[in-house]
């Protein structure tokens, strides 16, 4: 049976990720105005998308900037070509960049704006790494931290485990945080701070930075972390993370 | 199941102001106990959607190589919740305090109870 929904409820990106983290194959249709566009999953990476007689990436990227429509996604569905080759995290992370430089776009007279953004992403990127290393240098039983969007995908990470691998922590820390978060509202608990998963092996915190578009994971080892300096160092930091990001 | 509502009706009282409420869960989401300081509580929903919240913690615990998930602690602008798994992981224990409640006694209530409400769950 097709799991259908509106795109308000669960974005496309939401749904790109959760297919592809399921490792589905599938066939997911979108229907946005007079547009419909479809969406092929071959054992979790998109494959082929089509929109009337286009094909390929382009058209994932296009689809990327629907806020409202809706969606119906059918399981076990082989595709009937492929015309998409990068990685479905690699497809999520260009979507962003793009939508970001559409945004960015001047309006007629304006003074074009890609450059200066480019050089200040740059410069976002390197102060958020060195807010992180100074994160990781306070510590105990430090062995990753990221800044990541509501979207699953990285801004800023250092890693000190080889085992640690920062597509997964943004993707999967990204659906518990909304899920708290949506659950904490239900029951009119006030605004979500932060969660604190305590595995057998770590303590994965996961806080809200300022503007709510953004958080800030940090995963401890277990065995020599302490939860007062987790809770405490992760408060301080993020308050320097979200000063880091420009508005 | 007297012996749980004894049991929880014990925590309230060892944690005074820093209680709202507290449930034993199953992992259907369904609340076999509890109890609440607080009439505008909702402990079914707290229940239901935490039910979700340890599924899916189990979930990224798994995809992360994190090993078995033991605790969800939730912070927000008014309270703390915090759920734990029991025994064999087949019940968890939701337990809502005030913000500004002292945590460090909250946990330690919570070590001292957990292997008592899981034996007096019955099997």
């Amino acid at each position: 049976m097709a799991l259908q929904g509106n795109l308000r409820d669960m974005g496309v990106a939401d749904l790109i990720q959760q297919t592809c983290q399921d490792r589905k194959s599938a066939f997911l249709t979108i229907r946005h105005d007079n547009s419909v566009a479809s969406l092929y999953f071959k054992e979790g990476q998109v494959v082929h998308a089509k929109m009337g007689l286009q094909s390929g990436e382009e058209i994932v990227y296009r689809i990327l900037a629907w806020e409202d429509g809706s969606f119906s996604l059918e399981n076990d569905i082989e595709p009937p070509m492929t015309s998409i080759q990068r990685s479905w995290s690699g497809l999520l992370m260009e979507g962003a960049r793009r939508l970001d430089e559409g945004r960015a776009q001047p309006a007629a007279g304006e003074t074009p704006l890609l450059e200066t953004k480019q050089s200040e992403v740059k410069y976002m990127a390197s102060q958020l790494q060195e807010v992180l290393k100074g994160l990781g240098n306070e510590v105990n039983g430090y062995m990753a931290s990221a800044v990541i969007g509501l979207d699953g995908i990285s801004i800023a990470h250092d890693m000190h485990s080889s085992k640690a691998d920062v597509d997964s922590i943004g993707a999967q820390t990204a659906l518990l945080i909304k899920l708290v978060d949506t659950s904490a509202a239900k029951l009119q608990a006030g605004s979500l701070e932060d969660t604190l998963l305590t595995t057998e092996n770590a303590l994965v915190l996961i806080r809200f930075l300022e503007s709510k578009r953004y958080f800030l994971t940090v995963v401890v080892d277990k065995r020599s972390a302490s939860l007062g300096n987790l809770r405490l160092m992760s408060r301080i930091y993020a308050d320097r993370v979200s000063k880091a990001i420009p508005r | 199941m007297a012996k749980i509502d004894q049991l929880l009706q014990e925590i309230r009282t060892e944690l005074g102001g820093d209680f709202v409420a507290t449930d034993i869960v199953g992992s259907d989401g369904i609340s076999i106990a509890g109890t609440s300081a607080n009439p505008g509580y909702d402990g079914s929903a707290a229940s239901a959607r935490f039910a979700m919240v340890m599924k899916l913690s189990s979930k990224v615990s798994d995809k992360l190589a994190l090993g078995s998930v033991q605790e969800n602690m939730a912070t927000t602008a008014d309270m703390i919740v915090l759920a734990r798994y029991l025994g064999n992981g087949s019940y968890f224990w939701v337990i809502a305090v005030p913000k500004d409640a002292t945590l460090g006694s909250v946990r330690m209530v919570m070590n001292e109870y957990a292997d008592q409400l899981w034996n007096a769950i019955p099997h």
